[in-house]
């Protein structure tokens, strides 16, 4: 007799047009909705509190910057002042759950709900979804790095000019040059290396100076004196090929 | 070796990704973004708060506050997509139907509440929200047993308990009351029998459930206790709908008169209005109303205990028509004893879906929220500047009198003389301000610059309102709004179609929209200059026939328009304008009936002065029961050029591309036993209806997004097997040799293509895929990818390239490939729009500016975001940092030098020859 009336209970609570949800598992199970819930870390943690810059200003309501979405808008949670959301009326299934800030990147997590309403999150793996890492639930999103939108200017330093790999390949073979013989205490080497080295580089090079005023004076310079140049140039070209 | 290779691919997917971020100090340069919230649904204007705010909610889902004085939103939130983001009811606390409300209490106390509203049905949420920084405080919902029912559901709110009602057509009444703030039942379900109600003649005032029975009113009364039904009669049986005036518990408008049912309210039944308002003045209830007379938006008021006119409030506005109607949603006055009635804000939603607020006899401001539903866009070329304007007269007289201009070599370079001398003269006048008055479009800055950059954006909306926006600085130079027009009835939008661009000077350009007329379903065509945003040639102009396809035809020779070739229900074809028609003699066109999935062709024939339509093929992608439904067409865009014809492969050997013009996607989706469901690609030639190409994808479903460009495909979908989006790509290609390299003839069977095919994961939801377009098609392809979280992702073509080798090949190597990895990158760098993100973005559109590299990109959602993209980086322009200083000091350094070195030079020699 009392089991009936208990059964007559439960009837009459069905029969009643609305179930509520989010108050009671047992509700839950019957409407066959779920309740996803977590918290969500403010992004301030990670971008650099400095006066003037753009996030800045709005730091303070990023509750509102916050969206928590699911399937691209079909459930959304809201942000509380504390950071906690809850996302009600899912039913049973698996959702990769988005935490989108404009200017700070949140890791996706998938959630999975059995038709039990058992509750699982992993990390979402689209290559692999075999492959399972569980995340503690309820969830906490916490913020992974700042997005970076925008390139850097390129600016003209004199470091950059002096450390770039032309100029070094330019200054270390000069410094080797000059520095290197010096550095040769034996004279019988040092002789061996001058008359190895250089052998004809006083004959062969054009001076500068001198083809400089010829250049400028609009004289032309003897041929003899340009005559090897271009020679050892070309010899050089075709060893190159 | 295969590191190599990998090494090698990452490099180069690092030198491709950074190709085309953005710079810092370009934030705002060549971009806006415009924020919408969507038309007016609720509103509350709060002037006596501490903080002076309107609230509002919108059809669109968003809840918002609004900043008083300038209109800006002070905060935004964008709820669920419909039908669960579909806001039924927003109650701000302190503003009930009863004076005596209970349910303000503390902001922060879980208690009560400071705005809330009820969204959806099945399930219903209730989200309290603060409504100073518009985060969330609490959050209940109500799942109810029937969810057919329930979409009906009425939700009111009395005295800190919220009711929802849930009508039974033509049966009963069951309504459920619940704690506001909590969610918690204040008891059972109630069942109020009520055989009379049906969908159409009932409507809920306050707490008044009140149908409409031929003359006379039937009432419930849902709070009381007795719920005894009462009736009410009426002078005449209301001709248009009733509507509930909120803010006064069962008064209710007919006809534009007001009726209360509710013996305790007494309303000023006198008046006629199309809206009312309720609040207060001078601490009395008043009533406010107001209509539009020839232009002027007239506001009157009335206290509501003695229905004597508030002469303080009385105010008339010259009211701008493309606007629309508009309906007064609410008003506040600030709290004075003897205010002069300036303090007053009144907030109107208009049928143009604009929001206006009307304070002190003006306007203060006004939000156009019908860019919030943006259909279709267009950039129009400006007109030249007048000086300008004479050259390109010259320069044409060449162009069409080219043997008389090469005749007279002598005439050409008086010509050429006597015009720069006018020039040169106009310049002065204008130095010294003697010169003629500029016209209008100059005046407001509307000149074509030198790089084709500048450009009008004629924006076409749901509601059939239509701006002219400046696409640099954001501006709305023009705004226009056809009533009584709407989108086709298979969901198809309206059209906005450019007749003939700016390039003809004189000429004027030309516009046209298709629509439907709202009343009668007939075509509606309307012809606009879209500079100035006027009417010209007749404006609107009504078809007698129903729409079914539309195609453009070629340029007239005479006045350069480009005809429009309308295909009626009863496939009869007509051309406008009608000197146009000879052209359209030989056109080949197509239908796609999305519910049945067949394609039709037709043939259109001229003769002896009349056009003809045959009707040559037919193709059923229905599937053997039927099931298919179309769910995306692609074609090409009209004015895309293909610069490259082939592809070099790893040997030097040339791979053509499949140019085929009249190649459509068709992509259709049906339910399926096995497979859940199942989608089928068809690549249909629309001129001999042959299908060249299909494709089947097993347990996957829409969202499908797909765009198709060159001999190329691109299509995004969602994996239901493995849950995730992807996107397919396509290259189709001739072989190595190709058939007819100079025309392309559908009809004479062409060789079928080769086919290269795809799959990537992309770690989003894809929400809209659009190609870059160039004005030569020499600047590489990019896509780009709208995603579900508001970001537009450029993403150049060598990624979703179907031709990236799986394994690490030479050959591939040597094409430029990069090895396949399956997973799509989405550098941050990559996002065109930083963190403009817009909200529920819908459709990327994107034109050609007049530098081969620079492509215009709008991308429209709720919000309206403008910029513009550099595929291959702006080769053609010098860089923005470019150094000039740097650059003349280093030059005049040189040459500076190189006299002073003369100068030694030659002294040196003088030494030398003193020696």
């Amino acid at each position: 007799m009392w089991l009936k009336c208990i059964v007559f209970a439960a009837l009459l609570a069905l029969g009643s047009s609305e179930v509520v949800i989010g108050q009671d598992e047992l509700v839950d199970e019957v409407s066959g909705l779920y309740t996803i819930e977590g918290r969500v870390s403010p992004p301030d943690s990670i971008i650099p509190r400095g006066p003037g810059s753009p996030v800045n200003k709005e730091a303070s309501k990023w509750q509102t910057e916050v969206t928590v979405s699911i399937n691209d808008g079909e459930f959304k949670g809201f942000v509380r002042e504390d950071g906690q959301f809850l996302i009600s009326g899912v039913p049973s299934g698996s959702y990769i759950l988005d935490v989108h800030h404009p200017d700070v990147f949140y890791e996706p997590v998938r959630v999975e709900i059995n038709p039990k309403g058992k509750f699982r999150a992993r990390k979402v793996n689209f290559v692999q979804p075999a492959q399972i890492m569980q995340v503690p639930y309820p969830l906490r999103m916490k913020p992974l790095m700042p997005f970076k939108y925008f390139q850097t200017r390129e600016q003209w330093k004199i470091t950059d000019f002096l450390f770039s790999p032309m100029v070094l390949m330019m200054v270390l073979p000069l410094l080797l040059m000059l520095v290197l013989p010096k550095m040769i205490n034996d004279p019988e080497t040092k002789k061996e290396i001058d008359n190895l080295q250089f052998p004809k580089m006083g004959n062969d090079m054009p001076e500068i100076s001198e083809m400089l005023t010829s250049l400028l004076t609009g004289k032309q310079p003897e041929p003899k004196e340009k005559k090897p140049a271009p020679a050892a140039r070309q010899t050089k070209k075709r060893k190159e090929q | 070796m295969q590191a190599k290779g990998m090494l090698a691919g990452l490099s180069a997917l690092l030198l491709l990704s950074t190709c085309s971020a953005l710079y810092e100090d370009q934030i705002k340069k060549f971009d806006w973004r415009g924020v919408n919230v969507g038309a007016l649904r609720q509103s509350r204007v709060d002037l006596n708060h501490f903080q002076p705010r309107i609230l509002l909610s919108t059809n669109e889902g968003v809840v918002a506050s609004v900043c008083v004085k300038t209109g800006e939103i002070v905060w935004r939130q964008v709820l669920e997509q419909k039908p669960r983001g579909d806001i039924k009811l927003l109650q701000v606390s302190g503003f009930s139907d009863d004076s005596s409300d209970t349910a303000a209490a503390p902001i922060g106390s879980n208690m009560g509440f400071d705005m809330l509203t009820v969204q959806g049905h099945a399930p219903a949420l209730v989200r309290g929200w603060n409504t100073n920084m518009g985060a969330l405080e609490w959050e209940w919902s109500t799942m109810p047993l029937n969810t057919e029912r329930a979409l009906d559901g009425l939700w009111f709110y009395s005295r800190s308990v919220l009711y929802h009602v849930v009508p039974t057509w033509k049966s009963h009444l069951e309504v459920t009351a619940y704690f506001a703030s909590s969610g918690h039942s204040t008891g059972s379900t109630s069942k109020v029998m009520a055989s009379w109600i049906t969908p159409e003649n009932c409507l809920l005032s306050g707490t008044y459930y009140i149908c409409v029975d031929g003359k006379q009113l039937i009432s419930l009364d849902l709070v009381s206790k007795s719920g005894q039904a009462f009736r009410t009669a009426l002078e005449a049986e209301p001709k248009s709908k009733l509507q509930p005036l909120a803010g006064l518990n069962g008064v209710l408008i007919a006809d534009g008169k007001l009726i209360s049912v509710n013996k305790d309210q007494a309303v000023c039944s006198g008046l006629q209005s199309s809206s009312y308002a309720v609040g207060t003045f001078n601490y009395r209830k008043i009533l406010a109303y107001a209509d539009v007379a020839s232009g002027i938006l007239k506001i009157n008021a009335v206290y509501l205990d003695n229905c004597s006119p508030v002469a303080e409030l009385e105010q008339g506005v010259p009211f701008p028509e493309h606007f629309g109607t508009p309906s007064l949603n609410s008003f506040d006055c600030k709290l004075k004893r003897n205010g002069e009635g300036k303090g007053c804000l009144f907030l109107f939603s208009t049928s143009a879906e604009s929001i206006l607020a009307v304070q002190g006899g003006r306007i203060r401001w006004s939000r156009e929220e019908a860019l919030a539903n943006v259909i279709d866009t267009q950039f129009v070329d400006l007109p030249l500047a007048d000086t300008e304007g004479t050259l390109e007269n010259e320069m044409k007289g060449k162009a069409v009198d080219f043997t008389s201009f090469e005749r007279d070599i002598v005439s050409a370079f008086l010509r050429r003389i006597t015009t720069q001398a006018v020039q040169i003269r106009s310049l002065f006048l204008h130095v010294i301000g003697l010169g003629p008055p500029p016209t209008a479009t100059q005046r407001a800055g509307l000149v074509r610059d030198s790089f084709g950059l500048h450009k009008m954006l004629v924006v076409l909306t749901r509601s059939g309102k239509i701006f002219g926006i400046d696409n640099i600085s954001g501006k709305h130079h023009w705004q226009l709004y056809l009533p009584n027009v709407k989108g086709f009835d298979n969901a198809e939008q309206m059209r906005l179609i450019i007749q003939r661009s700016a390039k003809h000077f004189p000429l004027q350009p030309l516009c046209t929209i298709l629509a439907q007329d709202a009343a009668n379903g007939n075509g509606v065509l309307y012809r606009f200059n879209p500079i100035t945003g006027q009417a010209s040639e007749g404006g609107l102009l009504q078809l007698d026939y129903k729409v079914k396809q539309l195609s453009l035809l070629g340029e007239t020779e005479n006045d350069f328009v480009k005809g429009i070739l309308l295909l009626d229900a009863s496939n009869k074809v007509h051309v406008y304008p009608q000197h146009a028609t000879s052209l359209a003699d030989g056109l080949y066109l197509y239908t796609a009936d999305v519910k049945t999935s067949e394609l039709t062709g037709y043939f259109v024939k001229y003769a002896g002065g009349q056009l003809s339509s045959t009707h040559i093929w037919n193709v059923r992608l229905g599937g053997h029961n039927s099931e298919q439904q179309i769910i995306g067409v692609a074609g090409k865009n009209p004015i895309e050029h293909v610069h490259s014809q082939g592809r070099v492969l790893g040997d030097r050997s040339v791979l053509y591309k499949y140019i085929n013009p009249n190649l459509v996607a068709f992509v259709t989706q049906a339910p399926d036993a096995t497979h859940k469901s199942i989608l089928n690609l068809y690549l249909v030639d629309v001129v001999s209806g042959s299908v060249i190409f299909t494709m089947t994808h097993r347990k996957v479903r829409a969202p499908l997004s797909i765009v198709h460009s060159e001999n190329w495909l691109a299509y995004s979908y969602f994996n239901e097997k493995v849950r995730r989006t992807e996107i397919t790509t396509i290259e189709l290609y001739e072989g190595k040799s190709q058939a007819n390299s100079s025309v392309w003839s559908s009809l004479q069977a062409p060789p079928m293509p080769l086919v290269e095919r795809q799959s990537y994961i992309i770690p989003t939801i894809v929400e809209a895929l659009r190609e870059t377009i160039t004005e030569r098609g020499i600047t590489n392809k990019h896509v780009l990818i709208g995603t579900s979280s508001g970001s537009i992702v450029e993403m150049p073509w060598h990624l979703l390239d179907p031709r990236r080798p799986i394994a690490s090949t030479t050959q591939g190597r040597e094409e430029g490939a990069i090895p396949y990895i399956p997973e799509l990158p989405l550098p941050t760098e990559s996002h065109i729009n930083y963190n403009q993100t817009i909200a529920r973005l819908r459709n990327i559109y994107t034109a050609p500016s007049g530098l081969e590299s620079t492509c215009l990109v709008v991308a429209t959602g709720l919000d309206l975001f403008v910029t513009r993209v550099a595929p291959s980086k702006t080769f053609d322009l010098l860089k923005e940092d470019f150094d000039y200083i740097l650059i003349s000091i280093v030059l005049v350094a040189l040459t500076s030098g190189s006299l002073i070195v003369k100068h030694l030079a030659s002294r040196k020699l003088l030494k030398q020859a003193w020696k």
